[in-house]
This record gives structure tokens, sequence and C-alpha cells, in this order.
């Protein structure tokens, strides 16, 4: 903006104006822009920034439902609770094998789908809207209707494959549904963990500071893929 | 965006704003109608949340309460899910955001303490708490009890017996030793000898735990929120690890929970069955072959001679903190849980009843043969560990149990102490 209002040279009158009339619709569009952002950005900050702020500070107490007139300030204890648990360290390997076995598949299924997408010779906004719509369904219901999928009495995935016992009683197998579903989005063990420790167990504490370590953990593998893998340095030329 | 596009939308500006009013007041409108219709006279509705009751019994005596209170209240069913942990999930949601629309809820036994400190019941008033505690057995009352005050109103109770194949074992067994050395001997002369008991990672698995631990004379916690544990949760884990590798163990013990191991009775594979009464119409449905020689027993006895203290179960109902209506609540679950209910309940929906007079109704023995041994187990009972705590202490419990194969008679009480610990005090992650 300062190149803007210095020019470094000295041009022609006439291109000064111009550049000029444009430089104030360019900061007029502007300013119009941040005002068009400013809800958005207002929400944003209120539905992430609040949450996490806030967890950070549940996650320094014994905050739990259950106790509420033993709410009191414990520093970095539950932090202690968390990483000297044995069932943390297996959610966390069970997370690091689902996130690297299917983001493999992914990848490589994913290119393969691209390609094809790529090569429709007709149709071709029929074909690629119905290769979305498995996106648009909410992981939720796509869950259940994976466990139904599965299950011993009613599922068709255990007819199908002649099964006998619960094929999701057994690690491996739930691994590979896991993996085969929904594509684990990264952190499930971990959430899973989480979910159950604040929700169903009511104790805010504990579970915020289990937020709080998967929130650091999930930061450290985007500055990871920014950082070591350049994809900060893409560059976004699709034109609209 | 180009010009001509920007002169058009603010050509149909006009037009966009008159359809917003119009919205608008639509929206205001129906906040006006619905303040109106929550400010008309009529029965108050109290919403009853509650496990689901197949018989309609359940219904039945919600529908009669409602036509005896003339106008007063009409109590409006909601179905929980069957699981117990949905329901309190279900519950706890809603009551820990100060949710007014429950005004009625059906609270496994085990979830009192937690309720009752997290501030979310209206203790039940001192007049309707001594009816009760006069006219229901002691165990039900216990559960439904915590420092001292009666938090809720029991409705039904449950309580785990011994169940045989009069056919393989003339004599049942008195003791739960007793009972592995015939399921051995049955399987040295190759006939059906398993011991269906509940051994999943489950609220089942605590059942069993807590009421050997109590059987053997001992706690799990004192009701001071001490961990007491010691010699007899021992000699509770040596018997279960005794069982799960003995000739008598179904090879789905580690998964096993009640309604398979009726199945696996009811099909001829087990000689002897530790499971709720619902069995008993169960397998009488399923296998009448097996049913002809279906005997019944008293809980097996950990230390020979001495009476077995075996885990309540049930439901209490109480008042949410949060009902608009509080004082007609509590005239609502005097109503449901009166005598010709729970008879109803018993009879028609196979709940075992709380109140002692329904053990000597005719109509009751009919259907209960076994009924004096329930009143007696619900008399000399056992109760779980009250605490506030007890969703964290149970799952403590079923990971250092399961599976009851590889119990480690070394290890497996000072894990189960310092768990149990950590868990009273908020920082077990489980």
């Amino acid at each position: 903006m300062s190149a803007v209002t210095a020019p470094p040279s000295a041009p022609s009158a006439q291109t000064t104006s111009r550049r000029k009339h444009l430089s104030d619709r360019a900061r007029a569009e502007r300013r119009l822009a941040y005002w068009l952002v400013a809800p958005a950005a207002i929400v944003m900050v209120a539905v992430t920034a609040y949450p996490i702020i806030d967890a950070v500070a549940l996650s320094l107490q014994r905050a739990d439902l259950r106790f509420p007139n033993a709410t009191k300030f414990i520093g970095l204890s539950n932090y202690g609770h968390v990483l000297t648990a044995p069932v943390w360290w297996q959610d966390v390997f069970h997370t690091v094998i689902l996130t690297v076995i299917s983001v493999s598949i992914q990848l490589v299924l994913g290119m393969c789908l691209a390609l094809v997408m790529h090569r429709i010779i007709f149709r071709r906004g029929l074909v690629r809207a119905i290769a979305l719509v498995p996106y648009a369904i909410v992981a939720v219901v796509a869950a259940e209707s994976w466990q139904l999928a599965f299950s011993l009495q009613s599922g068709w995935i255990p007819k199908l494959l002649g099964l006998s016992g619960d094929p999701l009683s057994h690690t491996f197998g739930t691994y590979v549904a896991i993996i085969f579903n929904q594509g684990a989005q990264g952190t499930e063990s971990i959430s899973i963990l989480n979910y159950n420790t604040l929700l169903d167990r009511l104790n805010l504490g504990l579970g915020s500071a289990v937020s709080v370590l998967l929130f650091l953990l999930v930061a450290l593998i985007a500055i990871v893929f920014i950082v070591g893998l350049g994809a900060g340095r893409a560059p976004s030329t699709e034109a609209a | 965006m180009t010009g001509p596009e920007r002169v058009q939308k603010t050509g149909s500006r006009p037009r966009t704003r008159k359809r917003v009013a119009a919205l608008l007041a639509t929206a205001g409108a129906t906040v006006l109608l619905a303040a109106c219709g929550s400010s008309s006279k009529g029965p108050v509705t109290l919403n009853w949340y509650v496990f689901p009751e197949p018989s309609g019994s359940f219904q039945a005596a919600a529908t009669e309460c409602s036509q005896g209170s003339h106008g007063a209240y009409n109590i409006k069913i909601s179905f929980l899910s069957t699981s117990s942990d949905q329901q309190r999930v279900s519950l706890v949601r809603r009551l820990a955001a100060n949710d007014s629309s429950i005004d009625i809820l059906a609270m496994d036994v085990d979830w009192t303490a937690e309720f009752a400190t997290a501030k979310w019941l209206k203790p039940v008033p001192a007049s309707v708490a001594a009816q009760i505690r006069s006219q229901d057995l002691a165990g039900p009352v216990q559960t439904a009890t915590w420092q001292n005050r009666l938090w809720a109103v029991p409705i039904n109770s449950n309580t785990e017996l011994l169940w045989y194949r009069k056919d393989l074992v003339p004599n049942p067994p008195t003791t739960w030793r007793q009972m592995i050395a015939d399921a051995n001997q049955l399987a040295a002369k190759g006939k059906a000898h398993y011991i269906e008991e509940q051994g999943a990672q489950y609220e089942g698995l605590t059942v069993w735990f807590n009421s050997m631990v109590n059987s053997a004379g001992g706690q799990i916690l004192a009701s001071n929120n001490k961990v007491v544990l010691g010699a007899s949760a021992l000699k509770a884990a040596e018997i279960m690890k005794e069982l799960a590798t003995s000739k008598g163990a179904d090879p789905s013990l580690n998964v096993s929970m009640e309604g398979p191991g009726q199945v696996a009775f009811q099909n001829g594979t087990a000689a002897f069955m530790i499971n709720y009464p619902f069995v008993w119409s169960a397998t009488m449905a399923g296998n009448p072959k097996v049913f002809k020689d279906m005997g019944y027993a008293y809980f097996p006895q950990v230390t020979p001679g001495i009476a077995p203290k075996v885990s309540i179960g049930g439901y209490n109902l109480g008042i949410s903190a949060f009902s608009k209506h509080p004082n007609l609540a509590f005239q609502a679950v005097q109503c449901l849980t009166q005598v010709k209910n729970q008879s109803r309940d018993a009879i028609k929906g196979g709940l075992a009843p709380v109140a002692a007079s329904i053990y000597d109704q005719p109509a009751f023995e009919k259907a209960y043969p076994f009924h004096q041994l329930i009143k007696q187990q619900l008399q000399t009972y056992g109760l779980r560990p009250q605490t506030p705590a007890y969703a964290d202490v149970t799952l403590a419990i079923q990971k250092t149990l399961s599976p009851t194969s590889n119990i480690n008679p070394k290890t497996v009480v000072s894990t189960l102490r310092n768990e149990i610990k950590l868990s009273l005090s908020s920082s077990a992650l489980l």
C-alpha cells in the first residue's frame, strides 16, 4: 500500500491520476471486503478462539461436573495424568497407524479417481457430482451406517465374508473397518477418548487437557505439512 | 462482479426487504402464539424419561395416574435407549445444561451419588421418604440413599440367582468352589458343564466382582469414600480367575453378557448360570425341554457358611432439580410406584418389585416361583460403590479385571486401588 502512495518513479500525470483513481476504488473495495468478512471473522473467533482459550483454562483446573464443590486450580496436573496414562499412548499409537495407512490408501485411490475424473468424456458434471456425494454425508451418518453394515446380526459385511465372529471385536478387524470406511479423519481414536472423558464422564478439566494436547498434535502435523512439504509455497493459479 | 449485475441487484432490493419483513412478522407471531399456548390452563405435562418398558406396564401406570390426578398433571413418557450407559449419557447431557424439560427421571441404582452431588435432584420430601422406608425392602432403599438422605423413589429392583440343570446336578452347589468342582466333574463325564457369567468388559463384570467382594465380607469403597478392597478383593479376584481358567468357563466368557448367557443355557451347553430372573420366562419360551429341568438356588457363597451379598440392580425415580413442577412430580412418582402399579410391572413386565408386601401376593408367587430367594437377597444385599465418580470407578474395575483369565493375583488389588483412587480425584483417564 505504501508503494501506491509513494511511487518510486515519477510517472506522467495521466498515469498517476489513473492509478490514484484505481487505488481509491481498490481501497474502497478492500474496505467493503473487510466489512463483508467481518461477521464471518467475528463468528470464527467466537466459535474457535473462545473455546480454545476456555479449554486451556479448564485444563489447569480440577473441573468435574460431578464434583461441583471441588473445583480448584491444579496447575499442570491434568497434563501429567494424561501423559502418564497407558490409554493415552495406546490411543496415540492407534491414531498414528490409522493415519499412515489410510492417508497412503487415500492418496493412491484419490489420485486414480482424479485421473479418471479428468478423462471423463460424457456427462462430466453429473459424474463428478456423483463422485463427490460421499463427501456430503455427515461423518456420523456414515459411521452409523457402516456400524450396521459390520454388525454380526444384521450386517451385510460379515455375511458377505462368511465371518462367524464379530469382526469388530478384534483390533485388526477394527483397523481394517475404520480405514476402509471413513478414511479415519486423522485423530479419531484420541478424539473418542476425549469425547468420552468430557461428555460421558463430565470431567471437564482432564478432558480439556486431552483437547489441548490433541490441538497441539494437529498443529504439529500442520506445521510439518506446511514447512516440510512446502504446501505453503504451492501457487494458487486456479482461475475462476 | 460486473457493473450491470450490481445494478440488477439494487433493482431487486425493495422486494427482498418486503420479504424479510414478512418473514420477521411471521416469526414474531409464532413466538407470540407459542407464549399463549404455554400460559393456557390445563393439566401440567410431566415428562418422564425412562428405559424402554416393552410390556406397556409403565404406560398403563402413567395413564391411570394422570387420570387419577383429576386434571392436575399428565405424565408423558419419553423412552431412552435400552443401554444403561446410553440412558445416563442422554440424561446427564440435559441435566448438565439445566434443561427444565425433564421432570421425572428413571435412574440406574448406581447414579444416585453422582446426580445428588451434581445438584441435579430434588431430595425426596421427609413425609414421602418415611413412607418409602416403611414400605420398601432395605436394599433398594439404600441404593437411593446418599449421605443419609433419600434422593429418589425405588421403582424396581434386581438380583442375580444361580440357575442350574436339575438333570445334570441333583443338588445345587452352595459355594463358588463347589460349583467349579461340579463343572469339572461334568466335563470329565462329557456332559454339558459350562458356567454362564457376565465376563465381558462392561458393567456386568463390576456387578460380578462387587458381589464377590461383598460376599467375602469386604467392600470396594467405604461410605467415607475410602478405598477398602483388601483380602476380600483378592479372594474375589482369585475365584473369578479360577472359574475363567477352569473347564467350567464358556469359551466366550470374555465377551459374555446377560442375554447371550441365557441363550447358551437354553441351548443346553451350560449346567450353571448366574443371571437375573428374566431368564426364567425367557427359557420357558425359548426351549421347554431345558426349562423342564431348570432349577434355581441362592447366589453361591464365597465364604462357606456365610450368606452372599449380591449386587443390587434396578431403577429409582428421581425428580429433576430443574423441574418446574417438583411437587406434582413427587405426587406422580408416589402414584407410579404404588403397590398396585409395582405388581403389574412385576407380573406383566417381569421387573422385581421393591415393595415387600408384593412378595406375598399369590399372583406374584405364580409368576416368580423363586420370589422368596429374591426377597432374601434384596434384604442381605450388596451395594456397588456409592460415589459421584461411579462412572470412572466401574470403568477402572472393568479394565483391570478384563479378561478374567489373565487376572494377576499379585498385582490386581494394588492396581485396582491406584485406579480407583485416581478416579475419585477426577484424574483417571480411562
